[in-house]
């Protein structure tokens, strides 16, 4: 090896996040762990969630470090091309995707299954952080504003047609963050929250479905209507967390989890049997990593001064933040029931994959942002 | 400390949290920066401050309530009962089950139907497996019709039936099990064991069998057994999965009751019942058989009988136990204990001549003293042989109304003999203290005015037949854990001795074993060629609300065998048995039921037969 490659390797390694990879590795080590507990079954069999996980895990890792190699900059250039392929492919799946539940939300490959709102999110986020750090001072005024909304917009009704109103209601932080860090008015922003508030009695009437309806008026009275399937859900979840207690029952010697009770458990519910295996402890200890994390990407943020790339680490960090509190929240009954998922714990290649590979560009963030301060040729 | 100076110091404290990710250049962060940081910052301390808060709440706070939630989930405590008691009964030495709790499928089918198909497909398998009545099956095509809701309920399925619905898998049907009380015996121990019925136990939390009449019912707590329970875990379909837990408690059966009724005996004394009721019709009959040296009841009958294990209707009437519930006015059966006891007091002896007119006026009586046949100057012995009413009149006068009293007390009549079942009378002696004296003791010397029941008469005779010592009756001999060992036992108990052993053994004795079997004794069809037989009948007028009925009798007949060495002592009464087969007194109709019960019983207890007796003897001496 040259003395050139060493220095440049020597470079790359400096700069390279390892507490942000090695943060992403500890989760996903957690999450095969608690899914061999997910997976067991009331017969004492395991499901196939484990070893599929592990799979996922090398292929979001994979994911991480190409994602970290690619340079965001040029990335943003053709995010245009992006949005449009994003789209095409959020478009298409309304009709070629797989109905499951009432919804089209996959593509079905056979032997995966991929979601492309999952991915949706993080091409929001390449686009917006593109087009508004362009902007500039524009994001101030309401004519910025009505840009990034309408970039956001397009994808959140094709996502509200599948329909997956969870997915599409993260759409909604994520864009709001990146502006919010952009430099939008707090006043802009506060006007335009009112707004969607005074419009969610006409959103109840003509948008909601009824099974949306359910979960959100089960959620709002959770002692109401058990049949309810949304309530039900939630109920079993605080149930195994409650069942926990402070130090949990013990790696698979849970109860709610094993013998059924709790419901999608390795997926949407996967924090469920994290409370009734591991615990308060475990379950703070969790969140715990989790805050490490968002922490990472925040200082990452703070330490970019290109606007695109740290906007892009701010939109990485919100669908992070937003999803941890909708899923833990909705774990715990503070949040209706919605599809999102636990990022990297639970199980599901489309969701690990895009996480990684969002983590993977705030990674190239953190590996470019040094070109900000120091001139080209070191 | 401000709100934004904290948020300062939390900017502070996350970037020295992480030095590593310190950038060479200088922090020199703008406005905007520092702005939209402070707000994230915020935002995530929220959003963390409601999460732990929340998680807290659940996994500390709240902790026992979730996890009882999970247990009322996944956990079942299912009740293992504990069986009730067995009644026993002897059998040559050993101990046969008279009635046993077994388990048997309950079948509920309720609701309307939602299906056809459904219903269709219920109707159908219902029909192979149980047999319907024409109103039941009405029902079944207006449920298939959809136009009634349905309500069937089947009690005693087999497992085969059970396991025939239950693979069926059908809607609107629930299966249950329940105990329920077999009498392998059926009629033969209905009345004295009783019956029992499904109730809810609140202790128990469930239905549990408890005696309603007869020795279930007075022995209900003991036979009761104590339930255990196991932990079962359940997963969401309820399908039960994990080992029982160790503070599992196992079911404990309730106590044995060991009777001391003999299974052949009693079978006896029902069948005999029966023959004579197929022979004299009769409203009503009683066999009673005690052991006369401990008081212990071999066989205690009634017929009608009933079959408990099938009760059809009108059943009430088979499960009356007459031999206590029923009395009787006892005829001439009590002379020996009124005439014996007199004896005894010196108030006479069996020697002593006594005049004995057809028609004798005791002083103070209106209606005079009568007898069937003149029996003229004899002894006092004689009066008993030939059943004399004047005679045994004249000698209880000489007990006075209090002496007579007494006497018939001391001989357990007009009390409750403590068998142990509910319902039983204790008779009256009430007249005798009541109504004008010698009218009174007219009536009572001859065996009227007072009443009796066919037990405490068959435990007066067993004080003539062991020497003159009055038992309480005794039909429990002991409770016992299911394999054997007695939890308690219960000792005969000595009522009275009225009489000596010399009187019992001799004139008595005697006077009793002549009734059978001399040429002039009324009750020669008592007599057997086996057993010497020696007893006394009775046949009284049958009391009809009150009044005395003009042409129904009830006929009796007491006594004990074999004479020279009782073994057994006896009752049989028989009510109203028809007359229209022409003479029926108690020497036709009771003496040679009770005959045929006593010899039956001797054999089965193995008793050598009598030598043969001489009762020219007795003709001579007289």
């Amino acid at each position: 090896m040259s003395s050139r490659a060493q220095v440049v390797l020597a470079r790359e390694a400096s700069r390279f996040p390892g507490t942000l990879l090695g943060v992403c590795l500890l989760l996903l080590a957690i999450s095969v762990v608690v899914l061999k507990s997910a997976s067991l079954q009331p017969d004492g069999s395991l499901g196939p969630y484990m070893n599929r996980q592990l799979v996922w895990a090398s292929v979001g890792l994979a994911t991480f470090f190409g994602a970290s190699l690619i340079p965001y900059p040029k990335l943003g250039r053709r995010a245009w091309i992006v949005y449009l392929v994003g789209l095409a492919a959020l478009g298409a799946v309304l009709f070629l995707g797989t109905k499951i539940n009432g919804s089209r939300r996959w593509f079905d490959f056979g032997v995966v299954r991929v979601q492309p709102s999952e991915l949706m999110k993080y091409v929001l986020v390449i686009t917006l952080a593109h087009v508004v750090a362009r902007r500039g001072e524009e994001i101030k005024t309401w004519g910025g504003l009505l840009e990034a909304g309408v970039i956001s917009a397009i994808p959140f009704g094709f996502v509200m047609l599948q329909p997956d109103l969870g997915t599409s209601l993260t759409f909604i932080p994520i864009a709001g963050a990146i502006v919010f860090a952009a430099g939008a008015r707090l006043l802009h922003l506060g006007l335009l929250a009112a707004a969607a508030l005074a419009s969610l009695p006409l959103a109840w009437l003509f948008v909601f479905k009824d099974y949306q309806k359910d979960r959100v008026l089960s959620f709002l009275t959770p002692t109401g209507d058990r049949a309810l399937e949304g309530a039900y859900q939630t109920n079993q979840s605080m149930i195994a967390i409650g069942n926990g207690g402070l130090w949990g029952r013990g790696y698979m010697e849970g109860t709610q989890g094993p013998l059924g009770f709790l419901p999608e458990r390795h997926t949407d519910f996967v924090f469920g049997v994290i409370g009734e295996d591991f615990g308060l402890v475990g379950a703070a200890a969790l969140l715990g990593l989790y805050g490490y994390l968002i922490c990472v990407l925040g200082q990452i943020a703070t330490r970019t001064r290109d606007p695109e790339g740290r906007l892009l680490v701010v939109g990485v960090t919100a669908i992070l933040a937003t999803q941890l509190a909708v899923n833990v929240g909705m774990a715990m009954g503070l949040t209706p029931v919605t599809g999102l998922t636990l990022p990297l714990v639970s199980y599901g290649g489309s969701s690990l994959v895009a996480a990684m590979c969002g983590f993977g560009l705030a990674a190239s963030v953190a590996r470019h942002r040094v070109r900000m301060f120091v001139p080209a040729g070191d | 400390m401000s709100a934004s100076s904290f948020v300062q110091q939390a900017l502070r404290a996350w970037q020295l949290a992480l030095p590593h990710l310190r950038l060479r250049a200088p922090q020199r962060t703008h406005r905007a920066g520092r702005r939209w940081a402070k707000g994230f910052l915020i935002g995530v301390l929220v959003g963390y401050a409601l999460l732990s808060v929340r998680l807290y709440q659940l996994q500390v706070a709240q902790h026992e309530r979730w996890k009882q939630r999970a247990a009322q989930q996944h956990m079942r405590k299912r009740v293992l009962p504990g069986e009730r008691g067995r009644f026993l009964m002897q059998d040559a030495g050993r101990e046969v089950v008279a009635t046993v709790s077994l388990e048997r499928g309950s079948l509920l089918v309720e609701g309307r139907a939602r299906q056809p198909e459904d219903a269709a497909a219920l109707v159908e398998t219902l029909d192979s497996v149980l047999d319907f009545t024409p109103e039941e099956r009405a029902k079944l095509e207006a449920f298939v019709a959809a136009e009634k809701s349905l309500y069937v309920r089947r009690r005693k399925l087999t497992p085969e039936h059970m396991r025939a619905i239950r693979e069926a898998k059908l809607s609107h049907v629930s299966l249950s099990v329940e105990p329920i009380r077999v009498h392998p015996f059926g009629p033969l121990t209905a009345q004295v064991v009783g019956l029992t019925r499904l109730a809810d136990d609140e202790a128990r939390g469930r239905e549990v069998l408890a005696g309603t009449i007869g020795l279930e019912r007075t022995w209900n707590r003991e036979l009761q057994g104590r339930d255990g329970f196991q932990r079962v875990r359940l997963d969401s379909r309820g399908r039960e999965l994990a080992e029982p837990c160790a503070d599992d408690l196992d079911p404990s059966a309730g106590a044995d009751v060991a009777l001391t009724i003999d299974r052949s005996i009693q079978a006896v004394a029902v069948r005999e019942l029966a023959r004579t009721a197929e022979e004299f019709k009769p409203q009503g009959a009683a066999v009673v058989v005690v052991d006369p040296a401990t008081g212990d009841v071999l066989a205690i009958a009634s017929w009608p009988t009933a079959d408990p294990n099938d009760l059809g209707k009108d059943f009430q009437e088979g499960l009356r136990l007459r031999a206590i519930t029923d009395t009787y006015e006892p005829g001439s059966t009590v002379k020996p204990l009124v005439v014996g006891t007199a004896w005894e007091q010196g108030l006479g002896g069996p020697g002593r001549a006594i005049s004995c007119p057809q028609r004798w006026k005791l002083p103070g009586r209106r209606k005079p003293i009568v007898d069937v046949h003149r029996v003229g100057d004899v002894t006092e012995l004689d009066v008993l042989i030939q059943s004399s009413n004047v005679g045994a009149v004249k000698i209880a006068d000489r007990l006075g109304k209090d002496g007579l009293e007494q006497a018939l007390r001391a001989f357990g009549i007009g009390a409750a003999t403590g068998l142990g079942i509910a319902g039983e009378s204790r008779g009256s002696t009430g007249n005798l203290s009541k109504l004008h004296s010698p009218t009174v003791l007219g009536s009572v010397g001859q065996g009227y005015a007072f009443s009796v029941t066919p037990l405490q008469m068959a435990l007066a005779y067993g004080a003539l037949a062991n020497g003159g010592t009055v038992y309480r009756p005794r039909l429990v001999r002991a409770l016992q854990a299911p394999d054997g060992t007695p939890l308690a036992t219960f000792e005969p108990q000595v009522l009275s001795r009225p009489l000596s052993a010399a009187m019992v053994e001799g004139p008595l004795r005697e006077a009793l074993i002549a009734v059978v079997n001399s040429e002039h004794g009324t009750a020669k069809r008592a007599k057997s060629d086996v057993y010497t037989i020696a007893g006394k009948t009775g046949t009284t007028k049958l009391l009809v609300d009150g009044r005395y009925h003009e042409k129904e009798i009830v006929a009796s007949f007491c006594g004990f065998a074999p004479a020279e060495r009782p073994r057994l002592a006896f009752s049989a009464v028989v009510w109203g048995p028809t007359t229209s087969k022409g003479k029926v007194w108690g020497g036709t109709v009771a003496a040679p039921l009770a005959s045929r019960v006593a010899v039956q019983a001797l054999r089965i207890l193995g008793v050598p037969e009598s030598p043969k007796p001489a009762p020219e003897t007795v003709a001579e001496r007289r």
